[in-house]
This record gives structure tokens, C-alpha cells and sequence, in this order.
């Protein structure tokens, strides 16, 4: 029962980061762009 | 022994080394004034939020600690996991502490305690969290040390030059761009480290495989490695600790509550920390898997207590293949290089921000602001340097960084929680709190080096230490602030 429990939370683990990962390289590097495009545009002004 | 070889592996930590300072240092032309150098100028949207945050709280000392509770405990090791996870996601939930925190639009925690108890507190608070935090973060250096000296088969003597060199690599970027730059290479860090421990975790299952590890945790550890209730091995107090200190850290560390600052507002302060609070179970589980992986490589007894530390490094020395050697290790530099980062930055905050308050009074130029948060991370890099020389690690790592922590998210955890919700409390209850939170984990980092009370020291235990600390705090938290007299207005 035991090994079960641990077994099924390690791979929702491994599961949760491989997606998180994709999904954050993605969209964290958008967050970026806006990020240095407005810091670019208020120093312009 | 070791499969590092020095022309591939070592080609594609360079190749990562050269991408990522070259990012930190390109954005540092954004630094306009002391706001952008210390919270990114407030801008911070959600996924670049986790990312940060995730990567600033996974270093090497952090996997190796991990690690190690996985080669001792087995599935048991996972339990400081289990309790960050819950905690950030509560807290995160409901905005307990973190919504008013970010309202009030604060750099620092102790700039929040000077409206409720006084100038003198957020001095006091600003001493406490710089004492615990470069305490904690005193041991960083030398666990990347050693386990790049290990992986990469250089000989002990060299340990010294490269914690040195890992320092400047992370100084140059973090002195020249602050927050700014620590945000960028915290992204780039965040990817690296995540395709590395996850390419780990699988290359190792996969050899070794699932069941035949889970066969030698029985043999080796039995029925506690899943139980941290079992027979006392892991035990009640330990737990308590690690559900105390989870909650204190996730209100008030300060390179979490950094992230929180640094949001662009608070609904995405908090949708930063329900996204993140998965990643600390992670942070947990993948270091303890590979921990049960060297037990299962190794056995018990070619590490003693205190060298169980070194069997991951060195199960990753032997194991992994050329290539996926050098990608590990740009991953651990990735994880440790945005920790160090991130731990520099946040005490020098709270040093200018809140500890030298009284000498620039806020009336400094952004110009000579700049140029002491500065100064200030090249001192604390100089601190750390000379620390981790210096300082023998005794017993496990994590319980030093639960008790080095306990210093200042004891009594921290707790006027956070006074001064948004205890209208009662008052300056006299937060100098109580403060003055137990620090004395107690203080004193038994000094009585276990002593030899007449380490015996007494060591029956006591650390957890106890740790846990009765927290109750301590709170206590002189109320009383204080009750015995002072009600005529003395100083809210």
C-alpha cells in the first residue's frame, strides 16, 4: 500500500515538472519580451 | 573516478557558463534606480515569477541536503516537501499575510514592522534576518564545491578555487543588474536545471529500475523508509519542525517573499505562489529519488553518516554517460549560480533598505544608492567565501539550514503575523519575540561545539530545539505585548 502511495505521487511528480517545465520555457520567456519592451519604452520616453 | 571529460562536458558547461552571464550582464542596462536593482522595477508577470522562484529555491546545497534525507530516510525524506507544498499553495490561496504585504508595496518585511512597532524593530528585524540568512547561506559555497569537485574528479585541493570561481561568475552579473539580471539568468537557469534533473531522474530509473530500488530500500531501511511515523526514525518532532518552519518560510524568507514583491500586482503574487507550491514537493522528491538511487548503487556502508551526502555526486561521477555528465552539471551550476544570486541581492536589501536606514535616511541619490547595494553584495560575497572555508559542517545539512533558518523565520514568522492581524501587539512583544527567536537556535549552534554540554546538546536534539523555538516566539510575542503599559501609545 505504502510502496503505492509513494510509487503514484513520484510520477504526478515527474509528470507535474516535465509539463511545468515545457509550459514556463514558453511562456516565460513572453513574460520576458513584455518585460524588456516596456522597461525599453519608458526609458525612450 | 569519474566520466567528466573535460572536452565535451566541459565544452557544454562553458558553452552554458559563457550564454548565461552574457544574458545578465546585457540587461543590466535597464537598472535606472534603486527600485529596478532591488524588485525588478515591480514588472515581474506570472510564469517569469515561478520560474525565479522555483529555480532560487533548488541550489545544490538544497539537492544535496535532499539528497542525503532520501539516502537515510528513503520515501520518509520527502516530508519537507509534502509541507512546503501545502503551505505555499495555503498561503497562496488565500493571501494569508502576502496580500497585505504586497499592498503595502514594501521592499522589505522589516519596512512592513516600522508603521506597526517602530523604527528600533525594523533595525532589530533587519539585524535577525541578515544574521540567520547569511548563516544559512553560509554552507552554500562548499556543497558546490564539493560537488563539482566530485562529479568533475578534481582533486580536494582545488575545492577552494572553485567555490571561488563559482562566486565571481555569480557576483559579476548580480553586482552589475541587481533583481533585473537575476530574473533573466533565474529563467535561463530555471530551464537548464529542469531538463537536467529530470534527463537524471529517468537515465536512473531506467537503469537501475523502479522495483528493484524499491527492493533495497526494503532490505536496507525497511518499513520507516515510507513511514516518517514509524518507529521513531524520522519522528514527530522533526515533522512538527518541518511544518512550523515550511509556514514561516513561505510568509517570510526573504527570497521568496522577494518574488511576492516583485509581482507586478497582488493577484499575480499569489497565482505565483499557487503555481510554484507543486515545485517545492518537487524540490524534495527528485533529489530524495536519486538519494534511494545511490542506496540502492552503493549499499549502506560505503558512506558513513556524515559522508552520506557525497553518494549522489559520486553515484553521478560513475554513472552518467559523457554528455549527459556535462549537461548535470550546467544543470547544478544553473540551480546553484541562480540560488547564490538570489540570497545575495535579498540580504543586501534588507542590509541598505532596512539595517542602514538610519545613516542614508532614503535620502540618498539613485546614483550612490546603487553604488552601496552594490558594495554590499560584493562584501556579503566575500563573507560567504570566507564562511564556507572556514565553517565544518557537522550532522545533516538540512538540519543546519532548518536551524541557521530558525534564527530569524521564528520570530519573523511571527510579527508578520502579529502586524497584519493582532492589532494588540506592540514594539515591546516584537523585541520579546525577536530577542527568543534568536537566542534559543543560536545557543544550540554553540553548545553542540561545546564538549562539556554537546552530550546534553545532541539528547536534546536539533528538531525540539527548532520546534519549541516557534512556541517561544509566540509566547513573547503575547506576553510582551500585553504587559506593556496601555497608557504608552506607539503603534
Amino acid at each position: 500500500m505504502e510502496h503505492w502511495f509513494w510509487a503514484i505521487l513520484s510520477v504526478l511528480v515527474l509528470v507535474w515538472y516535465c509539463v511545468v517545465t515545457i509550459v514556463v520555457a514558453f511562456r516565460g520567456g513572453n513574460d520576458i519580451k513584455k518585460m524588456l519592451a516596456k522597461w525599453k519604452q519608458e526609458m525612450e520616453e | 573516478m569519474t566520466n567528466f571529460n573535460f572536452l565535451i562536458d566541459g565544452g557544454i558547461v562553458l558553452l552554458y557558463l559563457i550564454g548565461t552571464i552574457t544574458a545578465g550582464l546585457w540587461v543590466r542596462r535597464y537598472v535606472r534606480n534603486v527600485n529596478d536593482f532591488l524588485v525588478a522595477g515591480r514588472s515581474v508577470d506570472l510564469y517569469l515569477g515561478i520560474a525565479s522562484l522555483a529555480a532560487t529555491e533548488f541550489g545544490i546545497a538544497t539537492c544535496m541536503a535532499n539528497a542525503e534525507l532520501g539516502f537515510k530516510y528513503g520515501f520518509a525524506g520527502f516530508t519537507p516537501g509534502i509541507a512546503l507544498a501545502f503551505a505555499m499553495f495555503v498561503v497562496g490561496y488565500t493571501g494569508f499575510c502576502v496580500k497585505p504585504l504586497r499592498d503595502r508595496q514594501v521592499i522589505t518585511l522589516p519596512e512592513l514592522f516600522e508603521d506597526k512597532f517602530g523604527t528600533k524593530v525594523r533595525w532589530a528585524s533587519g539585524v535577525v534576518i541578515v544574521l540567520g540568512g547569511l548563516l544559512n547561506m553560509g554552507v552554500f559555497l562548499r556543497q558546490a564545491g564539493n560537488f563539482l569537485t566530485v562529479v568533475c574528479g578534481f582533486d580536494m585541493g582545488y575545492l577552494e578555487i572553485v567555490m571561488t570561481l563559482i562566486l565571481l561568475g555569480v557576483a559579476a552579473y548580480t553586482i552589475l543588474g541587481g533583481m533585473i539580471s537575476v530574473f533573466i539568468t533565474d529563467y535561463i537557469q530555471f530551464v537548464v536545471m529542469s531538463i537536467g534533473l529530470i534527463a537524471v531522474v529517468f537515465l536512473v530509473v531506467y537503469q537501475f529500475g523502479w522495483m528493484d530500488m524499491l527492493s533495497s530500500l526494503d532490505r536496507i531501511r525497511g518499513p520507516v523508509a515510507y513511514n516518517p511515523f514509524e518507529n521513531d526514525t524520522y519522528g514527530l518532532d522533526r515533522i512538527l519542525l518541518d511544518v512550523l518552519l515550511a509556514f514561516a518560510s513561505i510568509l517570510t524568507w526573504q527570497t521568496i517573499i522577494s518574488r511576492v514583491l516583485s509581482a507586478k500586482d497582488t493577484k499575480t503574487a499569489k497565482h505565483i505562489f499557487i503555481g510554484t507550491s507543486p515545485f517545492m514537493l518537487v524540490r524534495f522528491a527528485i533529489p530524495a529519488i536519486l538519494g534511494i538511487a545511490a542506496l540502492h548503487y552503493f549499499g549502506p556502508d560505503k558512506f558513513t553518516d556524515s559522508e552520506a551526502i557525497l553518494a549522489m555526486p559520486t553515484m553521478f561521477a560513475q554513472l552518467l554517460p559523457v554528455g549527459l555528465i556535462g549537461i548535470v552539471v550546467a544543470a547544478m551550476l544553473a540551480a546553484d549560480m541562480s540560488t547564490n544570486s538570489s540570497y545575495m541581492i535579498a540580504w543586501s536589501s534588507v542590509i541598505y533598505n532596512d539595517i542602514m536606514k538610519p545613516i542614508h535616511k532614503g535620502l540618498w541619490s539613485d546614483a550612490k544608492g546603487l553604488r552601496w547595494n552594490r558594495i554590499l553584495i560584493a562584501l556579503i560575497g566575500i563573507f560567504l567565501l570566507l564562511y564556507g572555508l572556514w565553517y565544518p559542517l557537522k550532522g545533516d545539512l538540512w538540519v543546519y539550514l532548518q536551524v541557521t533558518g530558525t534564527i530569524y523565520l521564528s520570530s519573523m514568522s511571527v510579527l508578520l503575523i502579529a502586524a497584519c492581524y493582532w492589532k494588540p501587539s506592540n514594539n515591546w512583544g516584537a523585541i520579546a519575540a525577536i530577542a527568543i527567536g534568536c537566542i534559543i537556535p543560536i545557543s544550540y549552534l554553540i553548545l553542540q561545539e561545546v564538549p562539556v554540554t554537546q552530550e546534553w546538546i545532541l539528547a536534546i536534539g536539533p528538531y525540539k530545539f527548532g520546534a519549541i523555538t516557534y512556541f517561544a516566539a509566540a509566547l513573547a510575542m503575547i506576553i510582551g505585548s500585553l504587559i506593556k503599559p496601555s497608557t504608552k501609545e506607539t503603534n
